[in-house]
């Protein structure tokens, strides 16, 4: 179980997350979703340790130490790879330092999206950067996957195949926490919705619960949100008017 | 006895050829050797016309030893400088085109980052140190041996010896 316990992190006069508490147990596949800004990045780089903040992170009941680190790996939009260094070369770095590397996975996945494993990553297309990132993090043998936008970049196709492996290679005990706007594309892959906004958690909700209250994980984000579905209708109406005024 | 390895490749930034970089600093320890060495064949060389002209009964103000010994240490100061630039360097190099530094912040082996960005920056600076030290000390004990040999044997008129002294 990976417990996030009265989280709070500003930068300067800004709250960036505030007092959030969130538990993600095994298994899990957890959507995290909000608008710019809303604090999803911070959130998850406060689970990593990659960012100074208020709160406890705990793995099992465990503070996260360099004894445990190695069960929380990390794809993020960013890129967390080493530019100069070819997939190769990664693979032996990680196998390296990440004593539960899989390397079975990582071939299978490498062959998959026929990335060229001898040339550096910087000449890699994005598209390509963010699949090895993704591949890295899913190989790195960790117990929580954390994912932050990591498809931004790629295309239909690409993220369509992407979940689709992903749901078939993730092992029952594996869980993945993956930030995104990309809501419809993930709502069949995700089986929880957290959502996020100023900082705070504002819904929490199991996918299956939502279907069984005939909803679905779009119009759960919008009555989250207070979304106005009149909202654009208005502003071009007052468009409009000002418009005929002239 | 267990043996020791050291990998070189970890004592540089990933993706950084360490062997290459280690040779870059060598070569620039080596010049500033060489730059420092100056200050003892200069030495020598100022004694060496102090004595001959004490011989024909010229009596110089005797050379100060910063006089002789001047600027030999800037070559180190200037190494050990580029030494601090490499290790704010080799500390962003994994922020630069990605962000690396999460990966390696993530590792379970604690120092490896630190390693990987001082440990050649900081041996560098400790030879340079060393290096710096040694040529000092060298000079200094050169400096007050050439003093000696240069009034040995001068019989210095009456008066002059607190000028020598």
């Amino acid at each position: 179980m990976l417990e996030l316990n009265k989280i709070y992190k500003s930068y300067g006069f800004t709250t960036a997350i505030d007092c959030v508490t969130l538990s993600v147990g095994p298994g899990e596949i957890v959507g995290l979703f909000g608008e710019n800004g809303a604090g999803k990045t911070t959130l998850l780089k406060c689970a990593l340790g990659l960012t100074a903040h208020e709160g406890t992170v705990s793995l099992d009941g465990e503070p996260v130490t360099r004894r445990n680190i190695e069960r929380l790996s990390f794809a993020t939009c960013e890129h967390s790879f080493f530019p100069g260094l070819t997939p190769n070369a990664h693979r032996d770095f990680y196998r390296e330092h990440f004593p539960k590397w899989r390397e079975k996975r990582y071939a299978a996945l490498m062959d998959f999206f026929r990335l060229p494993p001898r040339k550096p990553l910087r000449s890699f297309s994005t598209g390509q950067k963010n699949q090895f990132e993704v591949i890295l993090a899913l190989s790195q043998g960790a117990d929580y996957i954390l994912m932050d936008e990591p498809f931004a970049g790629n295309d239909i196709f690409n993220r369509e195949d992407f979940y689709k492996v992903l749901l078939g290679i993730l092992e029952p005990e594996e869980t993945v926490i993956l930030s995104t706007h990309l809501l419809e594309e993930v709502e069949n892959f995700v089986s929880r919705a957290v959502l996020i906004k100023k900082g705070k958690i504002v819904g929490d909700e199991l996918i299956s619960d939502l279907e069984d209250r005939g909803t679905d994980l779009m119009g759960f984000v919008k009555s989250a949100y207070g979304y106005e579905p009149d909202r654009v209708s208005r502003a071009l109406g007052k468009l409009t008017g000002e418009e005929d005024e002239k | 006895m267990k043996k020791v390895k050291i990998r070189l490749d970890r004592l540089a930034p990933v993706g950084i050829n360490a062997a290459l970089e280690l040779k870059c600093v060598g070569a620039a320890l080596a010049a500033a050797l060489l730059w420092g060495s100056v200050a003892p064949l200069h030495i020598v060389g100022e004694f060496m016309d102090f004595k001959e002209l004490l011989n024909v009964g010229v009596f110089n103000k005797m050379p100060g030893f910063s006089t002789l010994f001047g600027g030999a240490l800037y070559g180190f100061a200037a190494v050990i400088t580029g030494l601090c630039a490499l290790a704010v360097w080799h500390w962003l190099y994994p922020r630069l085109g990605a962000r690396s530094d999460y990966t390696l912040r993530r590792l379970p082996r604690r120092s490896e980052r630190y390693v990987r960005a001082f440990a050649i920056p900081l041996a560098g600076i400790v030879i340079s140190a060393l290096l710096a030290a040694i040529v000092l000390l060298a000079s200094r004990a050169l400096y007050t041996y050439m003093r000696g040999w240069a009034l040995r044997g001068v019989t210095l008129p009456a008066g002059m010896e607190d000028m020598y002294a």
